[in-house]
């Protein structure tokens, strides 16, 4: 599609220097392009392989903490557990990725779970705890590739639109109007050159 | 800087992790975890936000959008009842938003 512009030798100018401007955004997106792929490939087989152990271990473990929590009264579950000697803390710096920010998650433990009395206590609860626990770094990690592959996602996607649009919309414009306004020039000029010689026979 | 990491799920399914320091939220409906969730969003005191898959399939479109910004982690968790492939199935989307098809669990 033609751009509405008027024929002048000034917008021509105009013209090519956005046409200049708008290959080279297009060279560069390509390449931003083309690192978030390559990112987003690295992590997206792992995230896959932890998210399926994740995704049975987890299973596995709350089952078992509801058989254990089933083996106890309501009250006792609830006391044994409401205050835990084991303190979580998660430690939070940012790469950066062709400008989109994924996180880097570092979980920190202080204390041990075992934070209530064994005699009150079944033993499955013990067992769950103890695979919950075992599953607790797993998870913070599948939190930190599967946030980071859906940031990269987004961006990703984002960016290919973008590339897309320079590519077949507003660079063949561009291109188009720019011939368009050179062949109105040249005509112009024919038209231009042959009154004149017109001119001249006239007045001889 | 710090941060906490918390988990919204059913009372007694989530209890556990609350042994192990997490902070837990116990809802019963999908509404209730919304709530919550935008609530925690806001807040801003927690990096990852772990949800049980028997909830977080009722709201999969509403997570969708507040899993758009980078802090927190909005993660899907199997619960007691197994997997429901929510956490997968979001995957599945992820990968099919970046490369355009699903080449991962194209069999």
């Amino acid at each position: 599609m033609r751009l509405n512009i008027n024929p002048t030798r000034m917008e021509l100018i105009k013209l090519k220097k956005r046409t200049a401007v708008a290959k080279r955004g297009h060279k560069l997106l390509k390449e931003k392009r083309d690192g978030l792929m390559k990112k987003f490939m690295e992590i997206i087989k792992e995230t896959k392989t932890l998210r399926e152990t994740i995704d049975q271990k987890l299973a596995k473990a709350f089952r078992t903490f509801l058989f254990a929590a089933a083996n106890m009264r309501p009250e006792v579950c609830e006391e044994s557990l409401s205050y835990p000697s084991q303190k979580l803390s998660l430690e939070v710096g940012t790469e950066n990725v062709m400008s989109v920010r994924i996180p880097q998650f570092k979980s920190k433990l202080e204390g041990d779970w075992l934070c209530y009395g064994l005699v009150s206590t079944p033993q499955e609860l013990d067992l769950s705890m103890k695979l919950f626990s075992e599953a607790l770094e797993d998870m913070v990690k599948l939190a930190q590739i599967e946030h980071s592959a859906s940031l990269l996602a987004q961006e990703a996607e984002r960016t290919r639109r973008r590339v897309n649009a320079l590519e077949y919309v507003l660079i063949p414009n561009l291109e188009e109007t720019a011939k368009y306004i050179t062949m109105k020039l040249e005509e112009q000029e024919r038209s231009a050159f042959s009154s004149l010689m017109r001119v001249k026979e006239v007045i001889r | 800087m710090e941060y906490k990491i918390a988990i919204i799920g059913l009372h007694n399914v989530i209890l556990g992790f609350k042994g192990l320091g997490m902070d837990t939220f116990s809802v019963d409906k999908p509404k209730q975890a919304l709530d919550t969730l935008k609530d925690l969003i806001t807040k801003k005191e927690h990096a990852i936000v772990f949800i049980t898959e028997d909830i977080a399939q009722d709201i999969k479109e509403e997570l969708e959008e507040l899993s758009r910004v980078t802090l927190p982690a909005i993660i899907a968790v199997p619960s007691h009842k197994g997997s429901f492939g929510v956490g997968l199935g979001r995957l599945r989307k992820t990968v099919e938003q970046a490369v355009g098809s699903d080449i991962l669990f194209r069999k």
